[in-house]
């Protein structure tokens, strides 16, 4: 908020359904992420969070029925995740796939190409993964290892934060990145993902979290609660402190715990 | 004197002037003309012939394709048809290079390389092997009860042309590959062509091998021309055999390979066979572990496009206790192609804990491809460990997404995970030198057949 450089508008999200496998989700999503915001979103399992990081991705299995996603100005709405993500959005997701047989220095090389739009040197190219790699800890073996093929949870999460800062998107959507990180891994991660957005840079973070203890480090501006596929309410920090003393029940617009348990998911 | 003898009007006299021409002596032009006549006898295998009837025999018109022999070029002399830089980079131990060309069929020698020489090793081109290597000749005219029945291994074993005998003494161990290749030019309109190589290694030694069936040029006759090879592989005691196979022929050939794995007492071997090119592709893999201790893992990879279909049969026949076979073949198929794995394990009565592993994989990248994959177990023995498993399905969505979320796009992301597919099996491949050249075939290959 304390931005030097004008605000500008990075996403707006505006009256968003989505669908999947012909289930309503997602009823009504409103968000306006600005340049050098952090925004947290929280909520109880399975109220949609996933769902709305996947349908700003743009996964073909997810269907917008109404309302539109605006990128930097522009309707991205219709367009093909990879896209997207050529213009500057990018996902950690919460559970990352594996992929045998794809090294992650080769798929890195291929990212960063298509994100650039051109080759980058290999001296280059290494210096840059070198220095990332220091800052996050990440052994070199990492870099011939297939894509989370084997990888412990914790290694995953890293290898997607290592991936966000090498391609440097504009909007950075990061799904539990801080589940399943042990606590110096969740520090270091977190500067990772401190470096992404800084007062001055021109992009913006949401954060799914269920937790406080990652918010101690990466600090949100503002602070949603998602429940039954929409934002019930919007606060600053105090909201999600409040919520790891208090939980979600006093949350006005919050069902009943014990329905939702009975639709919960596990992580 | 490269005469041409038509296919389907070849008698038994025929093979014996091939013979002559290729001055062999009397026992040789003898083993050939038997094999002939066996060969005369065996009805062609039937639409029906459950063996056979995923390969498209149909394509074969043997009387448009002729045989011939080919004639030495001195050493000096390159081959014009073909820049390959498996001579210049990988055969340092020594090779063959047979090539077929519409005018000419000639072949040259790749000299073995001091070492070799100095351990002993012995290279010897198949039309001048019944001089120089007849014992060897001799002693690998049988090799598997399958061969006795099988046409077209008579065929082969009647009019063998091309190829090489490549023998290695006890306790000799030679990192760099020894290097076959043989080109059947694209332009070729009537070409029949019978490469056989012979690998014989004696007790301890280890050695690498790579034959690599190809062709030159960029005019693709639209004619269907046949390549029937024939593969035998002695590893005797303790002996450790690397045998990396590559086709990528020109898709007018119809490529039929025969390989004999046969394994002595605590022998082993590494089979990688990868598979790109040809109409129809007919690979039998026969691996005998015939001795305890014996141990075989055999690879297979083959990307087919367009019409091309492909048909591989392994067999892991397990005659003998405390012996492993691990199979593992990926077959990915764009356009319209095809395919069939047929996957047998055999386990003798007396081949107690004995352990065979297979698997198939099978990625179908066009909606119209098809790929079939068939295990046939028949375990006598009852201390056996033993698995096969068997996957047929698109490429995973998910895996596709994770990419395009990181800016690539459908066709690169595609790209990335069918040679991500592959990889881990040619990741398997010891022979160094080889990978790069392999894994260089497979990524054109994924490029160009991907519109
Ligand atoms: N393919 C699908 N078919 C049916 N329901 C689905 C499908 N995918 C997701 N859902 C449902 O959508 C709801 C929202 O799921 P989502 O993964 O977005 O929740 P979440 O808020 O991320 O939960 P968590 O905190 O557990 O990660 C859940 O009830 C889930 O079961
Ligand atoms: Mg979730």
């Amino acid at each position: 908020m304390a931005a030097k450089t004008p605000a500008k508008e990075i996403l707006r999200v505006e009256n968003l359904h989505v669908e999947v496998d012909g289930k309503s989700i997602l009823k009504g999503v409103n968000l306006t992420i600005n340049s050098g915001e952090v925004h947290a979103l929280m909520g109880r399992n399975g109220s949609g969070k996933s769902t709305l990081s996947y349908a700003l991705m743009g996964h073909p299995k997810y269907t917008i029925t109404q309302g539109k996603i605006i990128f930097l100005g522009q309707d991205i709405t219709e367009m093909s995740p990879d896209e997207r993500a050529r213009l500057g959005l990018s996902l950690a997701f919460q559970y990352p796939v594996a992929i045998p047989g794809v090294s992650v220095s080769n798929f890195l090389r291929a990212a960063v190409k298509a994100k650039r739009g051109k080759d980058v040197p290999v001296k280059e190219f290494r210096a840059e993964l070198k220095k990332v790699m220091g800052e996050l800890g990440v052994p070199n073996e990492f870099l011939s290892r297939y894509i989370n093929d084997g990888f412990s949870g914790g290694e995953k999460k890293r290898l997607e934060i290592m991936q966000l800062e090498m391609l440097k998107p504009s909007l950075a959507v990061l799904d539990e990145t801080d589940s399943g990180l042990d606590i110096d891994a969740l520090k270091t991660v977190s500067e990772g993902v401190n470096r992404l957005v800084t007062p001055e840079s021109e992009s913006g973070i949401l954060l799914i979290t269920h937790y406080q203890r990652i918010l101690n480090y990466v600090k949100p501006h503002f602070v949603h609660i998602f429940e039954d596929g929409k934002i019930i309410k919007t606060g600053g920090s105090e909201l999600s402190k409040k919520l790891e003393e208090e939980g979600y029940d006093w949350v006005p617009g919050m069902s009943s715990r014990n329905l939702d348990l009975s639709q919960a998911t596990s992580t | 004197m490269s005469n041409s003898l038509i296919l389907n009007s070849i008698t038994k006299e025929g093979v014996d002037i091939l013979a002559t021409q290729q001055g062999e002596p009397a026992w040789s032009k003898e083993l050939r003309t038997r094999a002939w006549e066996s060969y005369l006898k065996k009805p062609f295998p039937s639409e029906n012939d459950p063996a056979w009837k995923k390969t498209r025999l149909s394509l074969l018109d043997f009387s448009r394709l002729s045989a011939k022999s080919f004639t030495p070029l001195s050493e000096k002399q390159t081959d014009s048809g073909l820049t390959d830089n498996l001579i210049d980079h990988v055969a340092k131990m020594g090779g063959l290079v047979f090539s077929y060309q519409s005018q000419e069929n000639s072949f040259c020698q790749v000299e073995l390389s001091a070492e070799a020489k100095a351990k002993g090793v012995k290279l010897v081109a198949i039309p001048q092997a019944s001089k120089e290597a007849p014992e060897i000749l001799k002693q690998f005219e049988k090799n598997a009860p399958e061969a006795e029945d099988d046409k077209f291994i008579l065929m082969s074993r009647a009019l063998f042309n091309c190829g090489g005998v490549l023998s290695v003494p006890d306790n000799v161990e030679i990192d760099d590959p020894f290097v076959f290749i043989t080109n059947l030019a694209s332009d070729c309109v009537d070409g029949a062509l019978f490469p056989r190589v012979i690998v014989k290694v004696g007790k301890n030694s280890r050695i690498r091998v790579v034959n690599h069936f190809t062709s030159s040029g960029s005019n693709v006759s639209s004619q269907i021309v046949f390549s029937n090879a024939l593969t035998e592989i002695q590893a005797e005691s303790g002996a450790y055999v690397s045998y990396v196979e590559v086709q990528n022929y020109a898709d007018n050939v119809f490529s039929l390979n025969r390989q004999f794995n046969n394994l002595q007492k605590d022998a082993r071997i590494y089979s990688l066979n990868v598979g790109l090119g040809g109409k129809q592709i007919r690979a039998d893999i026969y691996t005998h572990l015939s001795h305890s201790g014996s141990s075989a893992s055999v690879m297979g990879v083959a990307l087919a496009s367009s019409d091309q279909s492909i048909h591989y049969n392994t067999v892991q026949d397990h005659q003998a206790p405390h012996t492993t076979s691990n199979i593992d073949f990926r077959i990915a198929l764009r356009n319209h192609s095809v395919s069939c794995y047929h996957g047998n394990i055999r386990i003798a009565k007396e081949a107690q804990q004995t352990d065979a592993y297979q698997s198939s994989k099978n990625l179908l990248l066009g909606e119209d491809a098809r790929a079939e994959a068939v295990p046939n177990l028949e375990i006598l023995a009852n201390d056996v460990k033993c698995s096969h498993g068997a996957t047929v399905g698109p490429v995973d969505k998910e895996q596709i997404f994770y990419l395009n979320s990181r800016g690539l796009d459908k066709t690169t992301a595609e790209e990335l995970v069918i040679t991500g597919f592959f990889n881990t099996v040619l990741a398997t491949n010891p022979i160094a030198g080889v990978d790069a050249f392999i894994q260089e075939l497979v990524a054109s290959k994924v490029q160009s057949s991907n519109k």
